[in-house]
């Protein structure tokens, strides 16, 4: 059996609020492959980007059990800090959902894009400048040499998301996950920001895993496919194979709900 | 940005004429007459009506009021505030003689607070409900609650009576300085320390925090980097306040501490009824304020690109 | 989304529903919340105590604050809890008649600032226009001043005096009670149900009133509650420098003073009164925090 570069089992996370425990996610269990794109699709509070932000390491520990998290040749769930500092950026890059919020404001765009090859490959000066500028071109944002001296709040949605997918794309990583990374975005946009995505998964033959509620963003993008519901995950197969026949009802009325998204069908309960 | 600095001093030019407009209307458009209540105070309540009159004349009490406000301005304008009554020097001549010593002292008790204040703020919010928490929420209580005099006098009587590390009062060296800064940044430390703590707390809840941990970034450069510049901003926008705060807080601690300074000249112009002192000393001290607060503005948009480019 | 306004026909507008549980009994409400703060409780026993010290300073006080008692300067001891002054009189009676002096200061100064401070900020908000541009200009002139210094100019004219000082640190207070009242007027007038009254003519005034009266009530009382205490901190430090109480009154910041030549021998004269304002505004303090998380739920989970 081939290794999948990333691979989960059983994995649980916790939260303890006001008002108890409330268990996120619940037995989570699924590989990555190398150059396939996963999709997960959920609604929102279903565990999606918990699950991902668990695997990331970015959660605190305690609530967060599993029997094994593999990825990119190490155990994560063991991993040390500095172990997980290494591999998040460099191994394992990530897209967030508002590119509003996101990026730092009080930094240019060129300093938080240099330092990703600051800290994890060492480069510095003139090296991870020319480095900065090639990734803004890879993701089309134009004259990308004097728009490093810019803030993020001088940058378009659009734009921003471009600026946060070459920040997690800077050093190759294997794994990118990007949680909902258009939905914040106008609709002509997104396409757009998928082709890149796409786009740059070929051409660094990363494999990527796409958190979304939009299923026909998964359709055009992914090879797979788990549906996740109140942090289960209730069905997964191929993209196709689930569109064309889903097994669960959760999963079909999901997809039932995809015409509904034009506004006369939605009012009618 | 230069555009944005040039129209904030525009902008300085209308409130500072307010503030000297202010100034003038209560020293002399309320009961009582300058020259009368300064006879009484001052030469020892012999008003002769040929003094009196003497008096008016000389300190132009006779014009209308209009004309007494434009000689006012018009003076203050080219650094004329007028001679005081009891030294017979000029005031402004009188208040930047006194000026160094109380700029320092406002300045390091400034020093002080963020000194102590910042780091105290930091720690709170790394350990929220630790003990540090709790001393940080007890400095802000205790500092906004107790007269920085009295402090200043404890101060004097732990420090200099007792263990005579620091020098009672006066002085020119640097160690005469130690007490009366401490005791005005220890006043408003708590403050500075339950800002930067609320601030930090909220920029480590930011999504760009999110993505810099996501980055693999170390705790430590993610909070230099990318926390504590965020976190300052509050914190700066109230350095403005907290300078003048100092600069009232010098009015006492220069009595107790007996250092010769602007805000003692006050106090003793107001004692002895030497109205030209008070009134040019209170103008001089608003326009400095009002300066700080422009300064600080501008290390403001500095720090925050967003207000630099006007959003 | 469904259903969440149940019989209702105006659809879309959750507003009236929201307003009318939020108004059910706010004050009890707040109270409720307001106890409910261990600080405040704290707060409130310090103030009550104090407000009763001041109240039966004669019968409380062991001796006649101003009786010479033959022995000056002596240590704090079981006859003497604070000492005696450096005249020999009792420094915890005089501490405790102090009180009457520091406590009513802090509430009229507060008067003389939250009255012409509420009209200033009601008429800026509520008129508009030029009216607003005349105020508002004034209360940034006056923001200008560090608030010391305001009641410095205040003193110069009227001469020193505790009466004098009452008035002074209150005028100074005035600035700060107009913007919070000019800006919560402004930002009742923004809502779109008063700003529907104001187009249609229909009692825009009273509507807009009772408004003004709900939002602003509960940051005024706090922001009071703090600022009896910060002008019994800026009246003592006032009668310290000589410009308030003058001897032989039993004032805090004037005994201070007094006993700040005798600190090195006698530390208790200068010492005592300290703490007795620190107690009074750390309660004042402690309340208004306590009163700011009872109107504000928001505000405790900080």
């Amino acid at each position: 059996m081939t290794a999948a570069l990333l691979s989960i089992r059983n994995l649980t996370v916790r939260f303890h609020g006001e008002r108890g425990e409330t268990v996120a996610v619940d037995g989570v269990s699924f590989d990555l492959n190398a150059g396939e794109t996963l999709a997960i699709v959920g609604e929102s509070g279903s565990g999606k980007s918990v699950t991902m932000l668990a695997v990331m390491g970015l959660l605190a520990k305690a609530g967060v059990t599993a029997d094994n998290i593999f990825g990119c040749g190490r155990n994560l769930l063991n991993a040390g800090d500095v172990e997980m500092r290494a591999i998040r950026g460099r191994q394992i890059g990530m897209i967030f959902q508002d590119p509003m919020t996101s990026l730092n404001p009080v930094l240019t765009i060129g300093r938080q894009l240099t330092e990703m090859f600051e800290i994890h490959l060492g480069l510095s000066g003139a090296a991870s400048r020319k480095g900065a500028i090639d990734l803004l071109n890879l993701v089309g944002v134009p004259s990308a040499g004097t728009r490093l001296k810019d803030y993020p709040h001088q940058f378009s949605g659009g734009m921003r998301q471009r600026v946060m997918i070459a920040m997690a794309v800077a050093c190759k990583p294997q794994i990118l996950i990007a949680d909902e990374p258009t939905t914040a975005l106008d609709v002509t946009i997104q396409a757009q920001i998928l082709e890149i995505l796409s786009g740059l998964q070929s051409e660094f033959g990363m494999a990527m895993i796409m958190i979304s509620h939009d299923l026909g963003v998964v359709a055009g993008i992914a090879d797979r496919m788990l549906v996740m519901h109140s942090g289960r995950i209730v069905e997964q197969g191929l993209v196709d194979d689930v569109f064309a026949n889903p097994q669960m009802p959760y999963t079909r009325s999901l997809l039932a709900a995809v015409p509904r998204f034009d506004l006369e069908t939605e009012m009618t309960p | 940005m230069q555009l944005y600095v040039m129209g904030r001093i525009v902008q300085l030019i209308p409130v500072l004429l307010l503030v000297s407009l202010i100034v003038f209307l209560i020293m002399h458009a309320l009961p009582g007459d300058p020259a009368t209540l300064m006879l009484a105070g001052a030469e020892g309540g012999m008003t002769s009506p040929e003094r009196l009159a003497e008096l008016r004349e000389q300190m132009g009490l006779n014009d209308p009021l209009v004309v007494q406000y434009w000689h006012f301005v018009s003076g203050a304008a080219t650094g004329d505030l007028g001679n005081s009554i009891r030294f017979r020097e000029p005031v402004l001549q009188m208040i930047l003689s006194r000026l160094d010593s109380t700029v320092e002292l406002a300045l390091f008790g400034l020093l002080c607070s963020l000194v102590i204040g910042v780091p105290l703020g930091l720690l709170a919010a790394a350990r929220q409900g630790g003990w540090i928490d709790a001393v940080c929420m007890s400095l802000s209580y205790l500092g906004a609650s107790i007269p920085v005099y009295w402090l200043g006098l404890m101060m004097i009587f732990v420090f200099a009576f007792n263990l005579g590390w620091f020098p009672a009062s006066g002085g020119t060296s640097w160690n005469s300085l130690v007490l009366p800064s401490l005791s005005l940044g220890l006043i408003n430390a708590g403050l500075v320390a339950r800002l930067m703590r609320s601030s930090m707390i909220e920029v480590n809840g930011e999504d760009y925090m999110r993505t810099g941990r996501a980055k693999g970034l170390s705790p430590g450069l993610l909070l230099r980097r990318h926390g504590l510049k965020n976190a300052l901003i509050p914190v700066v926008t109230i350095l403005g306040l907290q300078f003048g705060n100092m600069l009232a807080g010098t009015v006492v601690t220069e009595t107790v501490f007996s250092r010769p300074g602007v805000g003692r000249l006050v106090v003793s112009a107001i004692l002895s009824k030497d109205y030209p002192l008070v009134q040019g000393a209170v103008l001089f001290l608003a326009t400095v304020y009002v300066t700080v607060n422009l300064i600080v503005d501008i290390i403001y948009a500095w720090l925050d690109p967003r207000i630099r480019y006007g959003r | 989304m469904l259903g969440s306004i149940p019989g209702s026909g105006m659809a879309g507008d959750p507003a009236p529903v929201a307003v009318a549980e939020a108004y059910r009994s706010p004050g009890r409400q707040s109270m409720r919340r307001f106890l409910a703060h261990k600080g405040a409780r704290i707060g409130l026993l310090m103030l009550v105590a104090w407000l009763i010290m001041a109240a039966g300073a004669p019968h409380i006080a062991p001796y006649d604050p101003d009786a010479l008692l033959g022995k000056a300067r002596l240590a704090p001891s079981l006859t003497n809890w604070f000492g005696t002054d450096q005249l020999g009189r009792d420094v915890l009676s005089r501490v405790i008649f102090g009180s009457r002096i520091s406590l009513t200061l802090g509430f009229v100064s507060v008067f003389f600032g939250l009255v012409p401070g509420v009209v200033l900020g009601l008429s800026a908000g509520y008129f508009g226009g030029w009216t607003d541009t005349l105020i508002s200009r004034l209360i940034d002139a006056m923001l200008a001043f560090p608030s010391i210094i305001l009641a410095l100019v205040i003193i110069a004219t009227l001469g020193p005096g505790i009466v004098n000082v009452m008035i002074a640190v209150g005028i100074s207070s005035v600035p700060e009670y107009a913007r919070l009242v000019r800006g919560s007027v402004l930002s009742v007038k923004a809502q779109p149900y008063v700003e529907a009254a104001w187009l249609v003519g229909n009692s825009s005034a009273r509507i807009m009133f009772r408004h003004i009266f709900a939002n602003i009530n509960g940051p005024l009382i706090v922001f009071t509650t703090l600022q009896v205490g910060n002008a019994i901190l800026v009246g003592a430090g006032l009668s310290f420098l000589g410009l308030g109480a003058q001897p032989p009154t039993s004032e805090w910041g004037l005994m201070s003073s007094e006993g700040r030549q005798f600190l090195q021998r006698a530390w208790w004269i200068a010492a005592s009164p300290g703490l007795a304002i620190l107690s009074v505004v750390v309660a004042f303090n402690l309340i208004g925090d306590g009163l700011r998380s009872g109107f504000d739920p928001k505000v405790r989970s900080r």
